[in-house]
């Protein structure tokens, strides 16, 4: 018992800390990124604009060929998947990067 | 053990910092993105798909900001001045308020914004490889 607890806070801990740091950071800032918003969605729902388009976007989206119209709601939705991929994504790069120094 | 110490462990790891730093790298550019749209119609009197203006400028610039704040001094300048020189035609698109003129800016203002991003991200690539050589030669 007392020699896996050695190699556990002489070898394996050492160079573990970075790593898990890493990952607990971006989930940490995941989990803020998707509150945040889930509260401003919140608002567009109090406020009844979430069908509303999003200004501007329709213009891009025709000139692209697209005859489709992007809402505030879908706005938030894309948002929302879009930054949880991104965080989640770096962590896990910057966890390797930090395992591997 | 290592861990029962938490203030030790936050100050070696830089947690604080690491924290600090990843809510700047996402969490703002990230409410920047979903606040502005609903934000700035809400805010004027003019009709909700004429806003286009008043969103993109602010993203774009905002965008403009944040790589140069991310990037060195020399790529700063470079998005300041892109970022300087659409501000007369945004200006003037704001103030004629004519549809097209609004489209018009809201496209240039995206692409010089993009344009300076990517412009960065090479100049910084070069920097870096420039570096990375003399360090070498160096030794």
């Amino acid at each position: 018992m007392g020699i896996l607890r050695r190699f556990i806070e002489s070898t394996l801990w050492p160079r573990l800390e970075e790593p898990v740091v890493e990952i607990v950071v971006h989930l940490a800032v995941t989990f803020m990124s998707v509150l945040s918003i889930a509260i401003i969605e919140l608002l567009l729902f109090v406020l009844h604009i979430e069908g509303k388009v999003v200004p501007g976007t329709a213009l891009v989206l025709h000139w692209l060929g697209l005859q489709t119209e992007v809402t505030l709601s879908d706005w938030m939705l894309a948002l929302e998947v879009i930054a949880a991929t991104a965080i989640i994504v770096v962590g896990i790069i910057k966890a390797v990067r930090a395992l591997w120094r | 053990m290592a861990m029962t110490n938490f203030e030790d462990f936050a100050e070696r790891t830089q947690l604080v910092s690491r924290f600090g730093r990843a809510i700047l790298i996402f969490w703002t550019p990230l409410v920047i993105l979903a606040v502005v749209p609903i934000a700035v119609p809400l805010g004027t009197d003019l009709p909700w798909d004429s806003c286009g203006i008043l969103i993109g400028v602010p993203l774009a610039a905002a965008i403009g900001l944040y790589s140069a704040y991310l990037s060195n001094k020399a790529s700063s300048r470079l998005q300041w001045q892109s970022q300087a020189g659409l501000a007369p035609i945004a200006l003037f698109a704001l103030l004629s308020r004519d549809h097209s003129a609004l489209d018009f800016a809201i496209v240039a203002y995206w692409a010089a914004a993009m344009l300076a991003v990517v412009l960065t991200v090479i100049w910084r690539f070069k920097h870096k490889e420039v570096d990375g050589r003399q360090r070498k030669d160096q030794k």
